[in-house]
């Protein structure tokens, strides 16, 4: 090695020590051939890249972020080295991440199958096309037929959602509900003389539905009104009904059972007032409320007054229960703009 | 070469770049040519082609474009000279990306909205000066130390690669141009500029220009 290292001609070709900054045209030459090699393997990985990006979709939130070096500008050799790293480790990253959600969205599948095959033995489960990697909001949902009867019965199977759900909900817009004197009404109101045209784009018709929406969901916010205004009538029948109930308990019968099932009467009716108005309005669900109102009548005339064997009662109330639970979950959707249940404090 | 229309009186010519530049990037070019044309808005023959265009463009395409050879050579480019395409985005890139935002390509003015016709079509970076503010023929090179971009409060930063005529910078590569040289209201002439990377072929610099001039004319 010492022969070769001392060799005459390779150290005029080669410096031993290089030069102060490096500036010689040997050194700038060498420089440049880095620099090339560095964009070449830099055009790969952004191929690379790119191809990564393209087969990730509709996949959301992989990382494909490479930061830049501040330019437009000619870059070093380390900075060129810096990005080719960045790039490679980026490259991985994402590749890891495809590869693990390949294996969830894989076994998201064989639960659609096991789902399909055995529904009862996975109720309630939900799978998404985002989880199985597809663009849409398609989705399996493992649900009782008929409700809560078949809730009861286990009567279980796979449903698919139709797609996904319109900007508007269920409601038609506004606008196309109106009857023609009322829009009629609207357009002079407001100076209009043509009717609404639509957007240029879907974009910007999706913006004025959202807008609907949003003004439809406001209305949902406030509590409905009672048919006779701000007068609190409820409350003082609750509030009748419920000192009936305590005085009916110190009052000795048969006068006290009487003032005990009136008061029961009187604060259940109240209630059920006020459930219906707001189950209606689409402000708050009271669905199980609204149901049991029908189904325990339903019980308790069959019971009391027909010779029909307790079984059949309870059947019978049970199908009225669920029946009318079904009813009021539809009602209360229509009126929410799509929502099943909504509670509030 | 029947079909070029007759108003294509000024043929495509190649500027200069910096020795320094083509060394480092074989393939860097510029194209220019110079169009009479009044600004202002554009008129319904050109709205109507930016109507077609954003029918064309959709999510798919928005979603392979990186794959294509002409946008990704730009956003090789871009990482070459130490910009992250996705944070400033390749000029193709930045107009599909408003098109997806907007759900159309909105229409600008007739130079903008031309200059977005031959950008979306053929998929080169385009850029419009006036070309009665340009003094010589225009090219790539570095600023120089204290340089002055007009409308920019500092000077440029040493070495950043600039559009220039043969007095002075009229704006940053894909960044903004000087205050002045750009296309305003009293533009009569508009001096089209298409900038070429490597992996994109010099015919399809001059059917940029075309395809922008068509629209200029349009």
């Amino acid at each position: 090695m010492p022969e070769l290292l001392e060799r005459a001609e390779l150290q005029e070709v080669v410096p031993p020590v290089p030069p102060e900054g490096l500036e010689t045209a040997l050194y700038q030459h060498d420089e440049r051939a880095a620099r090339a090699d560095l964009r070449r393997q830099i055009a790969a990985m952004e191929l690379a890249l790119a191809r990564l990006f393209g087969s990730a979709f509709p996949r959301k939130g992989i990382d494909f972020a490479v930061a830049g070096m501040g330019g437009p500008r000619l870059l070093s050799v380390d900075e060129l080295e810096r990005i080719r790293d960045e790039l490679a480790s980026r490259i991985q990253g994402v590749r890891a991440d495809l590869h693990e959600r390949a294996l969830v969205e894989e076994s998201n599948r064989e639960l659609i199958e096991r789902m399909t095959a055995d529904p009862a033995s996975y109720k309630w489960v939900r799978v998404y096309n985002e989880d199985i990697g597809e663009p849409g909001c398609k989705n399996w949902h493992v649900k009782p037929r008929w409700g809560p009867l078949g809730m009861l019965m286990g009567w279980w199977r796979v449903k698919i959602s139709s797609g996904c759900p319109l900007a508007e909900g269920q409601r038609p817009p506004r606008n196309q509900m109106a009857t023609k004197r009322q829009r009629r009404k609207r357009r002079r109101r407001h100076g209009d003389a043509r009717p609404a045209q639509p957007g240029p784009s879907a974009v910007v018709v999706d913006g004025a539905q959202r807008r609907g929406t949003a003004r439809r969901r406001s209305v949902h916010e406030e509590r409905p009104p009672a048919p006779w205004g701000s007068f609190p009538l409820s409350e003082i029948v609750i509030f009748v009904g419920v000192l009936l109930l305590i005085v009916g308990f110190f009052v000795p019968p048969p006068q006290g059972f009487v003032m005990i099932a009136v008061g029961l009467g009187l604060a259940s009716l109240a209630g059920l007032e006020l459930s219906i108005r707001e189950h209606f309005a689409g402000f708050r669900s009271h669905t199980l409320v609204l149901a049991a109102a029908v189904g325990v009548p339903v019980f308790g005339a069959l019971f009391v007054a027909t010779m029909i064997p307790t079984p059949i009662c309870v059947a019978a109330g049970l199908v009225a229960f669920g029946g009318s639970a079904w009813l009021f979950t539809n009602a209360f959707r229509r009126r929410s703009g799509g929502a099943l249940f909504r509670l509030r404090g | 070469m029947a079909d070029l229309p007759d108003q294509w009186e000024v043929a495509p010519e190649p500027g200069w770049v910096d020795a320094t530049l083509a060394e480092e990037f074989p393939g860097l070019s510029i194209v220019h040519t110079v169009m009479e044309s009044a600004g202002g808005r554009s008129p319904e023959a050109l709205r109507e082609r930016l109507r077609v265009l954003s029918d064309r463009i959709g999510g798919p395409q928005a979603i392979q474009l990186r794959q294509q050879p002409i946008p990704w050579a730009y956003r090789v480019f871009f990482r070459h000279i130490g910009l992250d395409p996705d944070t400033t985005r390749t000029p193709i890139e930045q107009l599909i990306f408003e098109r997806i935002h907007d759900g159309r390509f909105a229409s600008r003015n007739r130079v903008e909205d031309a200059l977005t016709i031959g950008m979306v079509e053929v998929g080169v970076a385009l850029r419009a000066f006036d070309a009665d503010r340009v003094e010589g023929r225009v090219g790539l090179r570095l600023s120089v130390e204290g340089e002055e971009l007009e409308g920019r409060v500092t000077p440029l930063p040493e070495g950043t690669i600039v559009v220039a005529d043969e007095q002075r910078p009229l704006g940053v590569l894909f960044d903004r141009t000087a205050e002045g040289r750009g296309v305003g209201r009293r533009t009569r002439r508009v001096m089209l500029v298409a900038i070429g990377v490597r992996g994109v072929p010099d015919i399809a610099l001059e059917e940029a220009l075309w395809v922008a001039g068509s629209g200029l004319r349009a």
